[in-house]
């Protein structure tokens, strides 16, 4: 049985490894007209 | 102070320094609970609508994913307990629901006979598989926080905004779910709330570990029958996906059974 630290840690890894790629490949630019615009989906427009 | 007045009082904390955070860092900080960012006054991203949104553009939702999976592994499900805002509007519905005496049992039963899948397998679908295939935000159609964040709101700005069919799925969710909250607790947690995935963590995460110590325990089932997720045994307090580390059985529990490790 694989111990749960060990998951625990890989899990973390893991998040690490999508955050820097996230940070590396300027992901976050995508999100900047979710701040700008109006979501229609979500005011129910 | 007893945990009831603590977990309001962390809400509020977490969601303010959150809101910090996000005002500095607007667009690299997805939130760790059900927020909306067509808010007025949004301050950073719901991870659930980036994943959406990046998933219609043709992109890999990186940094809400790596997001979410860390906030998992830190505290598992705790912040649904102890800092979702949409979490305190079902706890306040549900106490008040008790004050008035039409809390019922029944209700918390089939709250309580809900199996862990449903809210991760719903959420998935409507998140991750629909959007890229319709093209729109489809969770985002039927979710409360986009409606008391968003939808009232700009309403109340704007003025002009119309009543559409769109405006009325919201509201009939959200009346639906205000009902079932008033008459048995956290249904939208159980049912359909995309961040229940982060209880797949509750198992393995670092911190705010809860567990019985079954020496002291006399299965007074006084921690079951205060449970806002409607736990069902004692064997899955701390550990159920389920379970919010709300903390309110270690409150009530008059043997302290339920320890909180940190």
């Amino acid at each position: 049985m694989v111990p749960r630290s060990l998951i625990r840690y890989i899990l973390l890894a893991v998040a690490a490894l999508l955050l820097i790629l996230s940070v590396l490949l300027r992901e976050y630019v995508v999100y900047i007209p979710l701040l700008k615009f109006i979501c229609s989906a979500c005011a129910g427009l | 102070m007893r945990i009831r007045g603590l977990r309001y009082l962390t809400r509020l904390i977490s969601f303010l320094t959150w809101c910090a955070v996000g005002s500095v860092a607007r667009y690299v900080v997805p939130a760790p609970f059900l927020y909306c960012h067509s808010c007025p006054l949004a301050l950073g991203i719901c991870p659930i609508g980036a994943i959406q949104y990046a998933l219609t553009m043709g992109r890999v939702p990186l940094l809400p994913v790596g997001a979410l999976l860390l906030y998992g592994t830190l505290l598992g499900r705790a912040y649904c307990g102890l800092m979702c805002p949409i979490g305190a509007l079902q706890d306040a519905l549900h106490w008040l629901g008790r004050r008035l005496g039409i809390s019922s049992e029944r209700v918390r039963r089939v709250l309580s006979s809900i199996p862990y899948w449903v809210a991760p397998v719903v959420s998935i679908v409507l998140t991750v598989v629909l959007p890229p295939i319709l093209g729109t935000l489809v969770f985002c159609y039927i979710c409360i926080s986009g409606f008391l964040l968003a939808g009232i709101p700009w309403r109340v700005i704007l003025g002009e905004l119309g009543i559409g069919l769109s405006f009325l799925i919201h509201l009939v969710v959200f009346v639906t779910f205000a009902i079932l909250a008033l008459l048995g607790g956290r249904f939208w947690c159980r049912l359909l709330c995309p961040f229940s995935v982060l209880g797949l963590c509750n198992s393995v995460r670092l911190f705010l570990r809860l567990k019985v110590d079954y020496g002291r325990c006399t299965k007074c089932l006084r921690c079951l029958g205060m449970c806002p997720m409607s736990i069902g045994a004692v064997e899955d307090v701390g550990t159920s996906p389920h379970c919010i580390s709300c903390l309110l059985c270690s409150e009530v529990c008059p043997q302290k059974a339920v320890v909180i490790e940190m």
